[in-house]
């Protein structure tokens, strides 16, 4: 009987010493995912000025040229491991015969891609700059140069040039 | 059962928008409005500088002095005109060579539209020396001087400022 008792009180203090030993620390997990996706965000500044070709730009026997570094463009990017992007730009139609629009693309602060060189713009997109990676740049001056490869009547043209920032193939 | 199918379809439209999502993630553009503009341009130069001629006593007595020339300087021209219109190039003198003195001038097309005309005598009154100038930038148009005397005059030196001009046609 008494063995019993003992017996009974050694396991109720055991229980309750186990009890306190779990009270005193708390412990929780969560499960906490950054997920950061894929960014792909291009910015023209503005539109660059008009280009007009007169006899201020033109040595008499030559034949004019103007060029325009007002605009620049801003991108912020991102690229799975082994992957990079790049800009290409095209016109929404070919210059007219004799006119000629050529664009290059500084190389930004910050950035770790290259810049290709001058380019004649068309219809059919060209590479203006490879191998983005990682980063947000802001200020990659577009140098536009319009000129003529013969003589033309006065007159206007209008395009619109369309950068796109896409992964490389 | 109808559970299950729900379950299913959620996680295919998930997958769908997700996939969504990525595909316009990874390409953006820019577009900007570009104007070029070609205005009516009309530019004319003279290249090589002055021109000196000296007219040298004749081989035989009783003549008069050979006509002398020079080709040493032509001219360059960019030009543009709206629809069928044309340009001219004319030549001028600051004023009349004296008397028994001429000066001749004829330009030799060097590409282009246009159209030389026949050696021209110099005077304050633009002779035409060119015509049917268009659309074109040229180069190497050279000028041919030619001075001579019609009668004796004394020893003397002449100076004249030649002025060429590009005009639209009237």
């Amino acid at each position: 009987m008494c063995r019993g008792l003992i017996v009974f009180f050694t396991v109720a203090v055991v229980m309750v010493g186990a009890t306190a030993a779990f009270a005193v620390t708390g412990a929780a997990t969560q499960s906490v995912t950054v997920t950061i996706e894929e960014v792909a965000l291009l910015g023209a500044s503005a539109d660059p000025g008009t280009f007009t070709l007169s006899g201020a730009d033109t040595v008499a026997g030559s034949l004019p040229v103007v060029s325009d570094t007002s605009t620049s463009l801003s991108w912020t990017s991102n690229a799975a491991a082994g992957l990079s992007r790049k800009i290409t730009a095209r016109l929404d139609s070919d210059m007219p015969a004799s006119f000629v629009l050529k664009a290059t693309l500084a190389k930004p602060s910050g950035s770790g891609g290259t810049p290709a060189p001058q380019r004649t713009l068309s219809s059919t997109a060209g590479d203006m700059f490879w191998d983005i990676t990682n980063e947000s740049c802001t200020g990659a001056t577009i140098t536009f140069e319009a000129s003529l490869s013969a003589m033309v009547p006065p007159q206007t043209v209008n395009r619109t040039v369309t950068w796109t920032l896409s992964e490389d193939q | 059962m109808k559970r299950g199918k729900i379950v299913v379809l959620c996680i295919v439209a998930a997958l769908v928008l997700g996939r969504a999502g990525s595909a316009l993630a990874v390409t953006d553009t820019a577009d900007q409005s570009v104007t070029v503009t070609v205005s009516e341009i009309a530019e004319l130069a003279v290249n090589g500088g002055a021109v000196s001629l000296t007219i040298a006593a004749p081989g035989t007595p009783g003549s008069l002095p050979s006509a002398v020339t020079d080709a040493a300087t032509s001219l360059a021209w960019t030009s543009n005109v709206a629809g069928a219109f044309t340009r001219t190039i004319t030549a001028a003198l600051d004023s009349d060579m004296p008397a028994s003195v001429t000066l001749k001038a004829t330009l030799t097309k060097a590409g282009g539209n246009g159209t030389a005309a026949a050696q021209q005598t110099l005077s304050s009154v633009a002779a035409t020396l060119f015509t049917g100038i268009t659309n074109e930038n040229v180069t190497g148009n050279t000028i041919t001087y030619e001075a001579a005397v019609s009668a004796m005059v004394a020893p003397q030196t002449i100076s004249r400022t030649v002025t060429w001009t590009l005009t639209e046609d009237s």
